[in-house]
């Protein structure tokens, strides 16, 4: 364990933790309106409700993007080259399985 | 058995009530063994909910990052996960991921499940037989070299617990195989995490789950960013569910460093024999 790892510990926790809280906060105030004015019982496509728990869903599949670009510049700081090009080559991978998988 | 009741005709609210209250089990199984809880998830949804089973995989990628962040936060400020390990391990399984995904169409689904079941089941009995013992994890330079060596304060027993870390390629490769099989089954992938840190690399059982349960939440982004876009994420299925997992998988990482290992590893060889029987199913 060497002393940057202290660190990317706490930077990781801090980083799920408010991606998860930006998450709830959304899904819990989109399910609530979608409760409220109809959509969920009218099963709507689209409405304030869906675009909240739209951004939601968005925030919390993000989060472990964040939590790997969070890494790489910690990695990055301490000059921790082989981490560093760890996290580099999941953020290609990553890019490159979206657009793959955007183009399929 | 009040949750049988969702099943047939329910109103949207109880729809949602239910789901919330699946997909709580979802997260705290999925938490505890390091799994995405899919397996609890997909099958709530289809068989006790009737929701399509490609909205109800839909959501349970959506399920697999909410179990991954929601435990992962403690997992790694109580030192659970092995971070070193995840970063280094991930590579393979997003690398394995994307080949999954581009040799899917080329081999049967019913023989990849075949294999996979006959895989599990051998992963399942070996993990059950085997006592750790910590001097016999093999010495490796690259472990070395990596750092990948690490300690965790085991709450069950009140102490600091150091482990050694073995067969750093092995874990890589098998770490590829579990990518591809995620890649091209849309699901499971996770279930070879465990059994490559646990029986190859030789980390403790609640290192490896937790350090899974990090590694999940990376692989499944690729898959979900693709649901969303295709608009497959149906916004009032996974809302509950996301909740619902996020709560479960937050007691889950409060109750895991407080379990004996032993429990973990029976959790974990019983939700594999589980997945081995609804892949056997499929074939």
């Amino acid at each position: 364990m060497s002393a940057s790892d202290g660190r990317i510990e706490a930077a990781i926790s801090r980083t799920l933790r408010t991606g998860v809280l930006v998450s709830v906060v959304l899904l819990v105030a989109g399910l609530a309106l979608g409760i409220a004015d109809g959509t969920l019982r009218d099963d709507s496509p689209d409405g304030a409700a869906v675009v909240l728990i739209t951004l939601g869903l968005v925030a919390l599949v993000i989060t472990p993007m964040v939590r790997v670009l969070a890494s790489t510049v910690i990695y990055w700081r301490s000059r921790d080259r082989v981490y560093l090009t760890f996290t580099l080559a999941v953020i290609a991978l990553l890019a490159l399985s979206v657009l793959l998988g955007a183009t399929a | 058995m009040g949750f049988l009741r969702c099943n047939g005709r329910v109103t949207p609210l109880l729809f949602v009530l239910c789901a919330f209250a699946l997909s709580i089990a979802g997260g705290l199984v999925g938490s505890l063994v390091g799994l995405g809880g899919g397996i609890v998830v997909v099958p709530a949804l289809t068989i006790l909910l009737g929701v399509d089973i490609r909205l109800a995989i839909a959501a349970s990628t959506i399920a697999v990052i909410a179990t991954s962040s929601g435990a992962a936060a403690a997992y790694t400020r109580d030192r659970l996960s092995n971070l070193r390990v995840a970063m280094f391990l991930e590579v393979a399984t997003v690398a394995g991921g994307i080949s999954g995904a581009l040799v899917a169409g080329f081999v049967a689904p019913s023989i990849l499940n075949a294999v996979f079941a006959a895989v599990l089941l051998v992963a399942a009995v070996t993990m059950l037989r085997t006592r750790h013992d910590a001097t016999a994890v093999p010495a490796s330079d690259l472990a070395d070299r990596l750092q990948l060596h690490g300690s965790y304060p085991d709450r069950a027993t009140g102490t600091e617990i150091a482990y050694q870390v073995g067969r750093p390629r092995t874990g890589f490769g098998i770490m590829y195989f579990a990518g591809i099989t995620s890649g091209m089954l849309g699901i499971g992938g996770g279930v070879f995490k465990v059994p490559a840190m646990d029986l190859a690399m030789r980390l403790p059982i609640k290192v490896s789950t937790a350090t899974s349960n990090l590694m999940i939440g990376v692989t499944a982004t690729g898959a979900a960013v693709i649901y969303l876009a295709r608009g497959d994420i149906e916004p009032f299925i996974a809302a509950p569910v996301a909740l619902g997992v996020l709560i479960g998988a937050a007691v889950g990482a409060r109750v895991m460093p407080h379990l004996d290992g032993t429990v973990v590893r029976r959790l974990f060889v019983v939700v594999l024999l589980v997945t081995a029987a609804q892949m056997a199913g499929k074939v």
